[in-house]
């Protein structure tokens, strides 16, 4: 995937292999003090889509004549693969860095969540996921996880 | 990180792979299934109906017993006949196995049957409104068109292939279980990281 200086993407869309994550499934404020509670979970491989919104004017005969297209943020789906069937899901909003295939750290945001299903073998749920915009290294991440 | 790099665990995936798609082609092969090396018919729904009236705990649930296994095998041989109690006695007399070697055949049987069956979600409280037949015709009859007959034919573990198919046409976004793999990825997971200290 071509990258630009300053590691923005000038094409459409970013895909991730798959890989094991860790995510926040919704922590404990003691003290004005957040403490995520993290889990790992198996990210299946999925792609996010960048679009474009256009806006158009149109003359005094209804006849398009400006046209005004902007970028927008890299959305898509994924499924997530659980430990079992009672592990929690991820919490809405929670952020995560995932790897792209071309090694890239790219930080995440949960925007949906599905139902878990599972079985006794395994359990998985699909979530939506956005790119973060205006990252800077301040995507959260476990402490206790040493980097492979 | 990418699992991939996990050493073997692509591998073990790739094996537990295999093994599902076996599994998934022999449904549609028309062979007979093998108990602790007796011929019986792959699983279909009218097993399933006669077994539940049969009130088989291999289905329902409760205490495995020699009883209760040689009558799932007698329901589904090839020899089974519905009300014959001389042919049944027969059978079950031919058929010298261990009560466990029955009890861990069938229950290999009826994974493999089910390999493809559906995950639940959490209990919503509500009783089912419909028979589980009634669940496959209803299903399967819209999209394909099939008869009950033809429907009854097919060995479940090839129904329930076709329920995925239907679902991911309904819903593009749907999440189905691979029982092997996914388990097989866990547990690799699992194991890299007890033994790399995480």
């Amino acid at each position: 995937m071509p990258t630009a200086p300053g590691n923005t993407y000038n094409d459409g869309g970013l895909r991730f292999g798959t890989q094991s994550v860790s995510i926040d499934t919704g922590g404990t404020t003691t003290g004005g003090t957040y403490t995520p509670e993290m889990q790992d979970y198996i990210l299946e491989a999925f792609s996010l889509t960048r679009g474009t919104n256009w806006a158009e004017s149109a003359d005094e005969n209804g006849v398009p004549n400006k046209q005004h297209g902007r970028i927008t943020i890299p959305t898509g789906d994924a499924t997530l693969q659980l430990e079992n069937e009672t592990t929690k899901s991820p919490a809405v909003f929670a952020e995560f860095i995932a790897e792209d295939i071309s090694g890239n750290s790219v930080t995440l945001i949960v925007s949906q969540v599905g139902e878990t299903t599972g079985n006794e073998a395994a359990a998985k749920v699909t979530i939506s996921l956005r790119k973060k915009i205006n990252t800077t290294v301040s995507a959260k991440k476990p402490a206790a996880k040493k980097e492979v | 990180m990418e699992l991939d790099k996990i050493p073997g665990l692509k591998e073990a995936v790739t094996e537990a792979e295999g093994r599902e798609e076996e599994l998934r082609e022999f449904a549609f092969s028309g062979l007979s299934e093998i108990i602790c090396g007796l011929e019986v018919e792959q699983l279909r729904i009218p097993h399933l109906r006669t077994l539940l009236f049969a009130k088989s705990p291999f289905i329902l649930g409760g205490i495995l017993t020699a009883e209760s296994a040689a009558a799932f095998l007698w329901i589904v041989s090839r020899d089974y006949r519905q009300g014959d109690g001389a042919a049944r006695d027969a059978f079950v007399m031919g058929i010298g196995m261990q009560k466990q070697d029955w009890i861990a055949g069938i229950r290999e049987y009826l994974n493999r049957a089910f390999t493809d069956a559906p995950g639940g979600g959490k209990p919503d409280g509500k009783s089912p409104i419909v028979c589980m037949s009634a669940v496959f015709i209803h299903r399967i009859a819209a999209a394909y068109g099939w008869t009950q007959p033809q429907i009854d034919a097919m060995p479940v573990a090839a129904l329930y292939q076709s329920m995925r198919l239907i679902s991911l046409d309904e819903n593009p976004r749907a999440t189905f279980i691979n029982r092997l793999s996914d388990k097989t990825r866990w547990q690799k997971l699992k194991e890299w990281k007890i033994a790399n200290g995480w």
